[in-house]
């Protein structure tokens, strides 16, 4: 993804989708069956989730590093606040290890 | 209850597994009609309106295709209106069973927990369904990895029966360095970074392998990080830091003329194998290890997780490896015959191990399975390397691996073992970080179950971390039900997960993560040096490359 601009372009327009998509997401985190409802409280989440993605892989697609690391702090802080939400979903541990093998082009 | 549907589950066996299974269909049973009303009895003889519960042979049910109990599963379901039998080749057959037949009555667990279950409700009286079913692949299931805690463990191994998987192993003697790394919640920004005791964590183990028991589950033990242990060296975190006797340092590898640990970690520390007393010491230890936990039904023991560190000592070099690690399996087998223990022996083709021993043989091939680390992710085939094996130099390992040279490898290896193998694979290690949306690297994993057979290998053991269903459960439930069953329909599987998952409004949901599938490049967000794309030494090279853990110990 770094330098790709190409890539970049189109994950740019991610944050876009997912808030046309907030409205179905908040419409079913009333549901009374208790799976379909947890389904869609994911969803909120990884709403969130993806728009942090868009930020780091689109800072990676301009080479702009600095810009790269600041948004994968922020998105981390996020998801450490909502951790204990989605632990049972997400390894916060090994995204971030990840994801900072990605940025530094391993 | 007045005027319920009254029926009895009978179980032909009183045995924890078979009791849970049982139980487990009792409980939703009601949950679907709350008008069944249901006892369990243990007996021999027959009642009317009864489903039975018992092994394929308790059942006299055929079953010529059984080979291996331990390993084969097989269902064998009849019910007309709730009374029939569930039929199994061993107790976690007859546990995934109950779960085939609530599944064919709408249930669906979409992840762990009890969130995670989709229980319609309705009349259940006039249900029939007709099954069986010889799971395609031995071995299904997951390892360790990651950052877990007890409770997201116990979640995933009470699930994992009910998407068809039949194992969990647990890795190293405690697996300190996978559940500490949650407990000292280590990559989270708010949350405090105090460890618990050592001891919780020794009573987790012990609670995780009785739950794996419970379930029938295959229960695999130990692989990398517990060669030192016989001498007082424990692994617990990379980056540890050890004082170790100059007399235990004799047991070391003697690499360019020391004998130390390798990377300063015993994780990465090879043996000096040909002093006897080593060799004994392994064993004695291991063979102890099993009289405390008997009930472990598949030990992988293995060498360093490191690569240019064996022994360079004048009896060493007079044997490859191979040879020497052969001949401890072949200790340790003796030793477990001794004391009856039956406990699969599960060795590892990895760096040097790749290479087939020239002189030493298995003593028992039945003893053992046959594993390696050669997953990629970039699917499967039959193709061998070019210019076959290469030549083995001691401590000169520098082969670009991959699937192709490790099928390469397994033929060298064939007429030394030409049993049970499966493959660790690495997909949600990190490969699931790639897509958010999940559906291309869903869709991945169905293409390769379904060419696996090319390989030869019996199935698959996941090296991923257990929470990895943000935002569905689906590629984790094809990696399940499409080794159980390969004939499965990609896109049909799709659909009616996510109706299960996401109820009226699926339609939009699916439309939404395909979406983000698409936008979310797969192959460009892949890392380069993915662990994927290693074969060898994994560990060390990772934390060589990124620092791994330590970066976190500042803290």
């Amino acid at each position: 993804v770094i330098g790709n601009t190409a890539v970049g372009d189109i994950i740019a327009k991610v944050p876009e989708a997912v808030d046309r998509f907030a409205p179905i997401i908040e419409r079913n985190l009333a549901l009374e069956d208790k799976c379909h409802r947890e389904s869609w409280s994911i969803l909120k989440y990884h709403g969130e989730y993806c728009k942090g993605l868009s930020e780091i892989y689109y800072a990676l697609s301009r080479n702009d590093i600095d810009n790269a690391n600041l948004a994968l702090e922020r998105l981390t802080d996020y998801l450490s606040l909502c951790e204990l939400d989605i632990s049972l979903y997400f390894d916060l541990f090994l995204f971030v290890q990840r994801t900072k093998q990605l940025i530094a082009g391993l | 209850m007045i005027g319920g549907k009254a029926m009895i589950i009978r179980i032909l066996r009183e045995s924890e597994t078979v009791r849970y299974a049982a139980e487990e269909l009792k409980r939703y049973l009601a949950l679907i009609d709350e008008s069944v009303d249901t006892s369990i009895i243990y007996s021999a003889e027959e009642t009317e309106g009864e489903i039975v519960l018992g092994l394929l042979s308790e059942l006299s049910l055929p079953h010529n295709d059984l080979n291996d109990p331990k390993l084969d599963d097989i269902m064998d379901i009849s019910i007309h209106g709730l009374s029939g039998y569930i039929g199994g080749s061993n107790e976690r057959s007859i546990l995934m069973g109950v779960y085939r037949y609530l599944k064919s009555l709408g249930c669906r667990w979409v992840r762990p927990s009890n969130a995670g279950e989709y229980i319609p409700k309705g009349d259940i009286s006039g249900h029939s369904f007709v099954f069986r079913k010889k799971a395609d692949y031995p071995f299904r299931g997951q390892c360790i990895e990651g950052a877990v805690g007890y409770e997201h463990l116990r979640e995933v191994i009470l699930w994992l029966p009910k998407v068809e998987m039949n194992l969990f192993m647990i890795e190293q003697i405690v697996p300190y360095n996978y559940m500490n790394r949650w407990y000292r919640h280590l990559a989270n920004t708010r949350l405090s970074h105090d460890d618990i005791p050592y001891s919780d964590y020794c009573d987790y183990c012990l609670k995780l392998e009785h739950l794996i028991k419970k379930c029938g589950l295959q229960l695999h033990v130990m692989g990398h990080g517990a060669l030192n242990e016989p001498f007082g060296v424990r692994h617990m975190i990379s980056g540890q830091h050890y004082d170790v006797p100059e007399e235990t340092k004799k047991a070391f590898a003697l690499v360019k003329g020391k004998r130390e640990l390798h990377g300063s970690s015993p994780f990465f520390t090879n043996l000096c194998m040909s002093q006897e007393w080593v060799r004994e010491k392994v064993v004695n230890w291991l063979s102890d290890y099993l009289k405390e936990k008997p009930y472990i039904d598949f030990l992988h023991f293995w060498l360093a997780d490191s690569y240019n560190n064996h022994c360079e000592c004048e009896e060493c070099i007079k044997k490859t490896p191979s040879d020497w690690y052969v001949d401890m399996l072949n200790m340790l087998d003796a030793r477990l015959k001794e004391q009856g223990n039956d406990t699969r022996i599960v060795f590892i083709m990895y760096v040097d191990t790749l290479w087939p021993p020239i002189e030493s043989r298995l003593n028992d091939p039945k003893r053992f399975i046959m594993t390696t680390a050669c997953g990629s992710g970039k699917g499967y085939s039959d193709k061998r390397r070019e210019g076959g094996i290469p030549q083995w130099k001691r401590n000169d390992f520098s082969i670009k691996g991959g699937l192709d040279l490790a099928l390469s490898f397994i033929d060298g290896w064939k007429p030394v073992f030409d049993g049970p193998r499966f493959i660790y694979e690495y997909w949600f290690y990190t490969s699931h970080y790639a897509d958010p949306g999940y559906m291309s690297f869903a869709r991945n994993i169905a293409r390769d179950i379904k060419s696996l057979h090319l390989t030869g290998f019996d199935g698959i053991m996941s090296d991923g971390s257990q929470r990895t269903f943000f935002p569905t459960g689906l590629p984790l439930s094809m990696l399940g039900e499409f080794l159980f069953d390969t004939s499965l329909d990609t896109e049909s599987y799709i659909t009616h997960y996510l109706r299960d998952a996401f109820g009226a409004d699926y339609k939009e949901a699916k439309a939404y993560l395909e979406a983000v599938s698409a936008s979310f490049d797969i192959d460009a967000l892949s890392l380069n040096t993915d662990i994927t794309a290693q074969d060898t030494g994994a560990t060390d090279k990772l934390s060589k490359k990124s620092g791994s853990d330590r970066k976190y110990r500042s803290r």
